[in-house]
């Protein structure tokens, strides 16, 4: 089943994704204090994460749709992922991910040589399971996030040479 | 240590579970009214009665510890049938519970093993009908032992984690029931590992949380650190007829944040801090709205500001008066696990001015500790209290009140007053302890940040000339002998032949009058009583000779009041200074004079009470002794007398002490360490980085904390007062008047003169002269009196090494 990446109500036709970015982001206050002897000492605050998409394909996108004066749920399309604990096969996942039909969490586990198996996950909670890869030296655990986010109003543009359009938009985690 | 489950027991309908778990009842399990060793009532189960509460938080890691314990009430009697209860998971691989075997005297407590199977205490129970302390532990390793009234009955090797999220209290069949109170599941907890004394209170939380409804006590350990008495200043504002409450909250942080070694916004090991902040305003946490910087100011001898700015919401009416005055309360806390612990104290205060931004909808606040506005609500005897020093109306204004009357007692103390972050007034000395509240090091102080400021020689003072005048009267006596013989027995009869005249009595006394003397006493020499021959007749004495007399003696008095002006000159310096610096100089003065009737009035009323003209003594009258002056101190105003007069001088001269060490602390050593909330204006610390060592009182601190960039930083300065190197003690003269003037006694040197003019032909009038006021007793109206006092200063540690 192909993904799709939703914001709001919105789902990304997949002619106007053909070409898609997502970038997460970390915001929030971090900073290291570098003492007279020349240790760093971190300091941080809250952490939430800006996610900027940007797309193009043959279609628009719709976005001017969106109410971004409203809280939107972003459902991403760029898979994040947990190492698993080699022993259990397990990851504990974070609550905020899509759960939506075709969009859970899945594993890869990774042989030997490197080279990566795909493997399913099975959900108790936030703990993912692995299924068991024969030969497999370690495991990964991948979901895509989804965020409780504003967004600031998107921006779109189109070609009409090679009829092709471009949109961007940026969201900020509530 | 973190609790699970807590049951009180003490209502029912519905059972409350502390933690907070939602409680589910199955049969019908009720609250005895017996009563129970604490609160109002004790759970007792009936047959097939339980509770049960659900939660993952319940599940148990194979690495686990926990303790499970109650107190319980085994009813005695009933030899027919098992007593049972449990405390346990679904799965029983947990569990707490009673076991009476029927027709068994006695019963066993019963725990498990980390499987289904039980163990039972070692030794058979004979403790019925009171309440006994029951336990299981397990450690980490697995192994559980149980304990009763804090004694060990058995211990077992167990294997098994807890994966059950329920946990069920109550039985499975009882014909007898089981009261119980006080039941507590804790895990990360091996409470007992040794004998012990049960617990005496009802279960406490690891983090107690009271539901409304439920009280608890909160036992209140108070540990002195020094000899003294721990005190608990307690402030409860009423401010209407009603019952007065006081909201107590009680923070339980590690010692080493309050210590300071350790701080929230640094992180602990190879771990870096995350931290938050807390902003209340009129007791609503605002934190979620506040953006920018937050920063809390601290100086001595001002209030402690802090500013905030908030994002009020959207459609939020704003009514900027009205945030005037609101409480505010700013704190640190640890966010390492997603949920604020460890909250410090940073600002205590109220909004003083409050401003908005139009362009930017950004609501700003400048907040104070209102320090003025405290002092001003406490009377005098309160302040006089907390501040100490030397109070005195001929120094200060007598009216002076609040922050007026308190600055004024300050400038006779070597200390400084401010309000605590949790808002307790409070006193500073400024000398530095000897070892210091903190240490500032390489480890703490941001690169490029220290500061080093030297006092300047034109600020410094040394020495002090007080200069303070003190009249007031003395009153005084001058007693003469005078004595006149004009004639004897031996030369009588020529006396008569001649034709002169013999001394009139009222002649005498009148001309002692007329001197200006009172007669303390007089005596005359009469004349003869019988018949003289005369030449060729005779002396016939008659009755007429009562007024004459042959010659006299007596003692008179001159009393007079005196303005005596005592001019004190009391030079207060610090010699070590002066030899290093060379003297600089000030001079406070005063002045104060003793209040009294008017002095004629005073001497008008010694003389008619001597002559008897009036029974009424005067209040104040020097005894008189021959040939001597006397005084005495006049009875002035208890506002002007000789004690006041000391007061006066001893506040000037703590005054020139508090001006001489104050110069002297004004070298200022700063850095720039990561926030720590301990570090305070009552702190001692040493900062010791980049070369400079330096220990003083704590003379500024400045917060810093950007929610958004992350960093908290704290910005100190220290008081340093270094002259003649750590370790020399400065001369202390002990703060006390120097002697004044005293009334005495002086002899007189001079002598009254007797002129008669007895002769036949001369005027026959006797005349008495004295001599004037004695030129000592004259000098003693004004008098000089010089004296010297040693002021001390501190000497801090305040080292530089250039380093490569």
């Amino acid at each position: 089943m192909t993904m799709i990446l939703k914001l709001g109500t919105l789902e990304i036709p997949l002619l106007a994704a053909l070409d898609l970015e997502q970038s997460y982001e970390p915001i929030g206050g971090e900073a290291i204090f570098r003492t007279v002897g020349g240790t760093g000492l971190k300091q941080a605050t809250w952490q939430k994460t800006r996610i900027t998409t940007s797309g193009g394909g043959w279609l628009p996108a719709g976005l001017e749709s969106l109410n971004v004066n409203a809280q939107l749920t972003l459902a991403c399309i760029v898979p994040r992922a947990v190492p698993a604990v080699l022993a259990t096969r397990q990851a504990t996942l974070p609550a905020t991910r899509r759960t939506d039909t075709g969009h859970t969490p899945w594993g890869i586990a990774y042989l030997a040589d490197g080279s990566p198996v795909n493997t399913a996950a099975t959900l108790a909670g936030n703990v993912a399971t692995l299924d068991a890869v024969s030969g497999a030296v370690a495991y990964q655990a991948l979901y895509l996030p989804q965020f409780t986010v504003w967004a600031f109003r998107p921006t779109d543009s189109g070609t009409r040479g090679d009829a092709s359009y471009r949109w961007q938009f940026v969201c900020e985690e509530v | 240590m973190t609790t699970r489950a807590l049951f009180h027991f003490d209502t029912d309908a519905p059972f409350i579970d502390a933690v907070g778990h939602t409680v589910t009842t199955t049969g019908t399990p009720a609250l005895s009214t017996a009563t129970g060793q604490f609160g109002d009532g004790v759970f007792q189960h009936d047959s097939g009665g339980y509770l049960s509460i659900a939660g993952s938080d319940l599940v148990v890691q194979s690495w686990e510890s926990y303790t499970i314990e109650a107190r319980v009430w085994v009813a005695s009697g009933n030899a027919s049938s098992d007593q049972m209860f449990w405390i346990a998971t679904d799965d029983w691989h947990m569990k707490l519970g009673i076991y009476r075997y029927a027709n068994d005297p006695y019963w066993y407590v019963l725990a498990s093993n980390g499987s289904a199977g039980a163990l039972l205490s070692n030794t058979p129970l004979d403790l019925f009908d009171q309440a006994v302390h029951i336990a299981v532990c397990r450690d980490g390793s697995g192994t559980v032992t149980f304990w009763v009234n804090g004694a060990n009955h058995g211990t077992e090797a167990a294997t098994a984690a807890e994966t059950d999220a329920y946990l069920y209290i109550g039985a499975i069949s009882a014909a007898h029931p089981i009261k119980f109170e006080e039941v507590r599941f804790s895990t990360q907890a091996l409470l007992y590992s040794a004998p012990f004394t049960p617990p005496s209170a009802p279960f406490l939380p690891a983090n107690p949380a009271v539901l409304v409804g439920e009280e608890i006590s909160l036992p209140l350990n108070v540990t002195v650190g020094e000899i003294g008495a721990p005190a608990l200043p307690l402030h409860v504002a009423v401010g209407e007829t009603g019952t007065a409450s006081l909201p107590l909250s009680v923070s339980v942080v590690p010692p080493g944040l309050l210590l300071g070694t350790q701080s929230v916004c640094i992180g602990q090991g190879t771990d870096g801090a995350i931290w938050t902040a807390i902003v209340t305003l009129d007791a609503v946490d605002v934190t979620s709205r506040v953006v920018g910087e937050i920063t809390v100011d601290a100086e001595e001898g001002t209030a402690r500001i802090a500013e905030f700015t908030l994002r009020p919401a959207n459609g939020t009416v704003v009514d900027l008066s009205a945030y005037t005055g609101r409480p505010v309360t700013i704190d640190v806390a640890d966010a390492s696990t997603g949920t604020p612990r460890y909250a410090q104290r940073l600002f205590s205060g109220v909004i003083d001015t409050p401003d908005l931004d139009t362009a930017s909808r950004l609501l700003s606040f400048r907040c104070t500790d209102d320090l003025q506005g405290r002092c001003e609500a406490l009377d005098n005897a309160t302040l006089s209290a907390l501040i100490g020093g030397y109070a005195s109306s001929a120094v200060f204004d007598a009216a002076a009140r609040g922050w007026s009357f308190a600055n004024d007692q300050l400038s006779t103390v070597p200390a400084s007053l401010d309000i605590s972050p949790l808002g307790q007034l409070r006193l500073t000395p400024w000398a530095a302890k000897s070892v210091a509240d903190l240490v500032l090091d390489d480890t703490r102080v941001r690169d490029g940040s220290l500061g080093v400021e030297i006092a300047d020689r034109a600020g410094l003072v040394n020495d002090v000339t007080v200069e303070f005048d003190y009249r007031f009267p003395r009153v005084k006596a001058e007693m003469y002998r005078v004595e006149y013989e004009a004639v004897n027995m031996t030369g009588f009869a020529q006396w008569i032949l001649d034709g002169n005249y013999f001394i009139q009595r009222a002649q005498v006394e009148a001309a002692l009058e007329s001197a200006g003397a009172t007669i303390d006493q007089i005596t005359y020499t009469p004349l003869p009583t019988t018949i003289i021959a005369v030449g060729s007749g005779y002396f016939t004495p008659s009755a007429a000779d009562l007024e004459l007399c042959m010659g006299f003696l007596a003692r008179v008095t001159f009393d007079y009041a005196q303005t005596t002006e005592e001019q004190h000159r009391i030079r207060v310096s610090n010699a070590l200074s002066i030899a290093a610096v060379g003297a600089r100089q000030s001079t406070l003065s005063g002045a104060l004079e003793g209040e009294y009737p008017d002095l004629l009035a005073v001497e008008s009323g010694i003389r008619m009470y001597k002559a008897e003209i009036t029974k009424t003594p005067p209040k104040d009258m020097a005894n008189a002794v021959v040939d001597s002056t006397t005084s005495v101190d006049a009875t002035v105003t208890s506002e002007t007398d000789r004690a006041a007069a000391n007061a006066a001088m001893e506040a000037l001269i703590a005054m020139a002490k508090v001006q001489i060490h104050a110069s002297h602390r004004r070298n200022r050593v700063s850095a720039s360490v990561p926030l720590i909330p301990a570090l305070d204006l009552d702190k001692t610390l040493r900062i010791a980085a980049d070369g400079v060592a330096a220990q003083g009182k704590c003379a500024r601190v400045a917060h810093r904390l950007s929610l958004e960039t992350g960093e908290a930083i704290s910005e100190v300065q220290i008081a340093v007062c270094a002259l003649a190197g750590t370790g020399i003690v400065h001369d202390d003269t002990p703060t006390a008047a120097p002697d004044g003037t005293t009334a005495g006694t002086t002899m007189l040197t001079g002598l009254p003169q007797v002129v008669f003019n007895y002769g036949a032909t001369q005027d026959h009038i006797i005349t008495i002269t004295f001599p004037g006021v004695e030129e000592a007793e004259r000098a003693n109206a004004v008098v000089a009196l010089p004296s010297s006092i040693a002021a001390p200063i501190d000497e801090n540690e305040f080292t530089i090494t250039v380093e490569p």
